[in-house]
């Protein structure tokens, strides 16, 4: 199946014939209602190439949240057919599940730090969970504490940070197990943009060594800043013309 | 770049201790502890009293030999005693005297002065060894071939109601303790269900990074487990004690009471109720964290 290169890019649109086995992520005519509410997400048709970086962008209530929500696995859809490596999600067994979610770095815009944990307890948490021990990850998870502005507060319990340092925490939790993708509900709105940028060259840099990247946004600036590919969604549909890099 | 390093150089327990009511919890168990400690020695004390008894029954007989005459008393007794030998050659046999038969008499009769000439039934006991069985029908048939009314008492209808009191006593003992181990899962289990409902949002966490089921039921299982085992020692430490007092203190008022004096091997049944008690409490915080776990399946 054909798809169409990112608005976002300066070239014309460019079809590229994709194998499915490069998708990270693909959407065919989902859709997800509450009980039996009206339809929240309608008819969404997206796949993410292995290696891609894309913005998902789109008003606020349009379905952003929702959508990351169903990629990472806490939400299931209602109809249609959700496929991450190459898995379809409907099928899968618990510990597929969670061997799935593994690959999968979050950040999400509550954090979702653990209050009696320090924030190196907290970043080192993905490796924790997967029984790696404290001395094979003590080095790279002070690293890249250190990277993200957070090595003088390693010790320090989550609610003593500011709104900035939790965002960098919960960053750092999403990126230390080198996930295979990485979804991120607007990672900068917190921080300046100092940090900002540098949280962007992380993404970057993770994307360039392979991490499939989603990251929903409302900053215009960070989607131009990056020649990235770009999808739209509003009202709960991922609108066609506006997100031609990744819709089937 | 690695001279900042955390100083916390252990992990922390992903699970918050202050969120699930540790110290009381443990109070509960250390009570089950407690009187589950109570039942397991009553129920071996028990056990021990009616083996004893029933041994000590089991290797002696009483023959009472009817003496029409006091003057009498002499030549039957020997008689008695000749037969007795003859077929109990490896036993010690030992006739009472008349002043221990009188003794014997006393809480029917009172302290009443007895006439010298009343004819008392001459009574000889037998203890047998080396694990001889005594067949009553056999002695009392040897004894009356020689002339003698004899009735010989192997006590075997005692024994039999102490082996019956005692069974009953260690069934309710053991009931008792079925119970406490059933409160302590119940009490377990609701715990588990408080504290998964309590920490909700670190369960969200750690299933969004990728936990399993069995890393997180782990968790629990290893936090149930340390109370079991600390209200398991603080409960069977107080109900050894306990039993201990009790056998210290225990009075000739209590004399028909099991003696709940501790014996050095109830020790390991006291080591085995801890271990238990670990044990359920963890394994129902397994199994319940785990069905909790799977039903809230997509729910995080």
């Amino acid at each position: 199946m054909p798809i169409i290169n990112p608005v976002s890019s300066p070239t014309p649109p460019q079809i590229t014939p994709l194998s499915a086995s490069l998708d990270v992520v693909r959407f065919e005519r989902v859709g997800l209602r509450y009980g039996r509410g009206p339809e929240i997400l309608s008819d969404v048709n997206m796949r993410l190439r292995r290696g891609s970086f894309t913005f998902l962008t789109g008003p606020s209530g349009a379905g952003k949240s929702t959508l990351l929500k169903l990629c990472y696995l806490t939400l299931k859809q209602s109809r249609g057919l959700i496929n991450l490596f190459e898995n379809d999600v409907s099928v899968m067994s618990r510990t597929e599940e969670q061997a799935t979610k593994r690959k999968i770095g979050v950040v999400l815009q509550d954090f979702r730090l653990i209050d009696h944990l320090s924030v190196f307890e907290n970043v080192a948490l993905p490796l924790r969970v997967t029984g790696e021990q404290r001395a094979a990850y003590t080095q790279d998870v002070t690293e890249l504490l250190q990277w993200v502005g957070l090595g003088h507060r390693m010790d320090a319990m989550p609610q003593t940070l500011s709104g900035g340092e939790q965002q960098r925490a919960a960053i750092a939790r999403a990126v230390i197990a080198k996930p295979d993708l990485l979804i991120a509900d607007e990672p900068t709105g917190n921080v300046d943009p100092v940090i900002g940028r540098r949280l962007l060259r992380l993404f970057s840099e993770m994307n360039r060594m392979g991490t499939t990247i989603l990251i929903a946004t409302h900053d215009t600036d960070l989607i131009q800043e990056m020649q990235a590919d770009v999808l739209r969604i509003e009202n709960g549909h991922v609108l066609s013309g506006l997100h031609e890099g990744a819709a089937l | 770049m690695n001279d900042v390093v955390p100083h916390n150089i252990t992990p922390q327990p992903l699970l918050s201790a202050q969120s699930d009511n540790t110290r009381s919890l443990i109070i509960v168990l250390a009570v089950m502890a407690f009187l589950a400690a109570l039942a397991l020695l009553f129920s071996l004390s028990a056990d021990r009293l009616r083996k004893n008894w029933q041994g000590e029954l089991g290797r002696s007989a009483t023959v009472q030999i009817m003496v029409d005459s006091a003057d009498l008393h002499e030549t039957k007794v020997q008689t008695a005693l000749d037969v007795l030998k003859a077929n109990l050659p490896e036993a010690s046999i030992s006739p009472l005297s008349q002043a221990q038969s009188k003794e014997l008499l006393k809480p029917w009769l009172g302290n009443l002065d007895l006439p010298e000439d009343l004819p008392l039934p001459a009574l000889i006991s037998v203890e047998l060894t080396n694990g001889n069985v005594l067949s009553p029908d056999v002695l009392s048939a040897a004894l009356s071939e020689e002339g003698l009314i004899a009735e010989v008492d192997d006590h075997s209808r005692w024994s039999d109601q102490i082996g019956r009191s005692g069974r009953g006593l260690k069934a309710a003992a053991l009931g008792l303790l079925t119970l406490i181990f059933g409160a302590a899962i119940a009490v377990s289990g609701f715990a588990t269900q408080a504290a998964l409902s309590a920490q909700r949002d670190i369960i969200r966490v750690l299933v969004q990074v990728g936990a399993e089921d069995k890393f997180i039921s782990k968790l629990f299982i290893r936090q149930a487990g340390m109370r079991g085992l600390k209200g398991g020692i603080i409960g069977v430490v107080l109900g050894g004690i306990t039993a201990l007092f009790l056998s210290l203190r225990r009075s000739e008022e209590t004399a028909l009471l099991p003696d709940l004096g501790l014996h050095w091997t109830d020790g390991f049944f006291l080591i085995f109720l801890i271990i238990g008690f670990v044990v359920i409490c963890a394994l129902a915080a397994g199994v319940t964290s785990f069905r909790l776990l799977r039903k809230e399946r997509r729910r995080a």
